[in-house]
């Protein structure tokens, strides 16, 4: 069973919109929280990371770990930013040391989560980026929470 | 053979590698455990194969490198292995390894740059490149402008901002159901095609700084793409030589403003997209017309391989730049020399 506590639904018609809204999602975020990013290539998930990332204080380069997998930022916690574009399976992922990276201390983001679904926690942030036109992302973020233990029915 | 020999040791990525490198920067083994044929399979490179494969490899590929350049772990001088940036888990298996085996032969360890090797590249098939230059790195995971004052003076001018050049032609590859990595593949097809058939954005060009960033022109090749549909061949060859060029157009205004800024005389590429034959013709004329000089490796150097890390660490020894046992891998974003 899954059910989301909260749910937000946005059109930005520009980046400065789509800052604004990153930068708004930043500002709930809390150490260990897992955020994942679902869209289409193109439609701005490492610019969003970007934005969250900038917010929670790192002020270096945030460019997209699909060539390295994992990008690691340090602000006032480890900032863990994943790209699972050219992952194809659940074993590829876990054996990366996705599962043990995610006990450490910090705030993370994921790529591409879709193969990584049974990996992710009980309770994780969704957002989906749907590219409307050349300028306009919809932009849906909804808190995940899966209850793994199914009353007994017996 | 000119003292000192350095064992090389790269697995930052992909492949594994070791070389044996001398203090004139000649190669005499250059070992690369090519896993082509693995990632072709997989549309992309496979990382935590890779890092399986560099634990199981790395052994065996040292004692290649050692047999083909005749020369045994008492001829050694140091290790040299690559540092950062990179897979976490691909690093340590170099790492670990170079740190063992520096400390079971009490001979200096020194730590490369995997970005900062691209650049040394260079050096293994020029003797006469000299300081200061500038250098333009880009490949899968890197776009980069640095000035070298020295062999370890150095000043990044700028780096993308969001996608790598090789990532934007990797992955509009991919759209196009080109094998990974789409680069070569896109090359190839530009050749017969209309540079100027589809105009792309040039990204950045109106900024007033060094920084790249491919990630809109990303966008707009794949939007593009999605409008038209199924492409017919000519279609293909126009996309692919039009795209093509909107890259290598960026990289190289940004790179002539930097050597006009600068009053450079001497440029390097770097970097598997420096394998690039547009890339190449525009600098090849330029550097002509201008009076510059210019440097780029043969292919087999281009792409990630031990040799390059070699390079590199003959600069360091020279200056005495050893790493310490408590050497650790990292993954950090940043471009420190170590």
């Amino acid at each position: 069973m899954a059910h989301d506590s909260y749910f937000w639904e946005y059109i930005s018609s520009s980046e400065k919109k789509t800052t604004q809204i990153a930068k708004d999602f930043a500002d709930i975020l809390q150490m260990g929280d897992v955020v994942a990013l679902k869209g289409e290539l193109g439609s701005g998930k490492t610019f969003f990371v970007k934005k969250v990332v900038e917010e929670l204080g790192f002020d270096g380069y945030v460019s997209s770990p699909t060539f390295t997998i994992l990008n690691i930022y340090e602000a006032s916690t480890y900032l863990y930013h994943f790209d699972f574009y050219r992952l194809n399976n659940i074993e590829e992922i876990e054996k990366i040391g996705f599962s043990d990276l995610l006990t450490e201390e910090g705030i993370f983001f994921i790529e591409w989560p879709e193969k990584a679904r049974v990996l992710l926690p009980d309770e994780y942030f969704e957002i989906r980026i749907d590219i409307v036109n050349g300028t306009h992302r919809k932009i849906r973020i909804k808190k995940i929470i899966r209850n793994k233990d199914i009353p007994c029915q017996n | 053979m000119k003292k000192p020999l350095i064992l090389a040791i790269e697995t930052s990525c992909d492949d594994t590698s070791a070389a044996l490198i001398d203090g004139n920067c000649n190669v005499l083994s250059n070992v690369i455990s090519s896993q082509e044929e693995v990632h072709l399979k997989y549309g992309g490179i496979v990382p935590e194969l890779a890092s399986r494969e560099h634990i199981r490899t790395l052994i065996p590929i040292v004692e290649m490198a050692l047999e083909k350049a005749e020369m045994g772990l008492k001829n050694i001088d140091a290790v040299s292995v690559s540092a950062n940036p990179g897979l976490i888990g691909s690093l340590l298996v170099g790492v670990s390894f170079a740190k063992g085996l520096a400390f079971s032969l009490r001979k200096p360890l020194i730590a490369v740059n995997h970005i900062f090797g691209h650049v040394f590249a260079n050096f293994l098939e020029n003797k006469d490149i000299e300081f200061p230059f500038l250098s333009l790195i880009v490949s899968g995971g890197h776009t980069e402008l640095v000035i070298f004052s020295s062999s370890l003076e150095y000043t990044i001018l700028g780096k993308t901002v969001d996608d790598a050049a090789g990532e934007a032609f990797d992955k509009i590859g991919k759209l196009l159901g080109l094998p990974y990595p789409g680069g070569p593949h896109i090359d190839s097809l530009a050749v017969g095609g209309n540079k100027l058939a589809i105009e792309f954005p040039l990204p950045m060009l109106k900024h007033n700084n060094f920084d790249f960033s491919f990630s809109g022109l990303k966008t707009a090749g794949m939007l593009y793409l999605k409008k038209k549909g199924i492409l017919d061949e000519a279609q293909t060859h126009d996309f692919a030589a039009s795209f093509q060029h909107a890259i290598v157009e960026v990289l190289f205004l940004k790179t002539i403003k930097a050597l006009k800024e600068h009053s450079l005389k001497t440029l390097l590429l770097a970097g598997g997209v420096a394998a690039n034959s547009e890339l190449r013709s525009v600098f090849a004329n330029y550097c002509k017309e201008h009076d510059i000089k210019l440097y780029y490796p043969s292919e087999k150097y281009c792409t990630d391989n031990a040799a390059m890390i070699g390079a590199a660490a003959q600069f360091k020894y020279r200056n005495k730049k050893f790493a310490s046992l408590e050497l650790n891998a990292s993954s950090v974003k940043g471009m420190k020399l170590l």
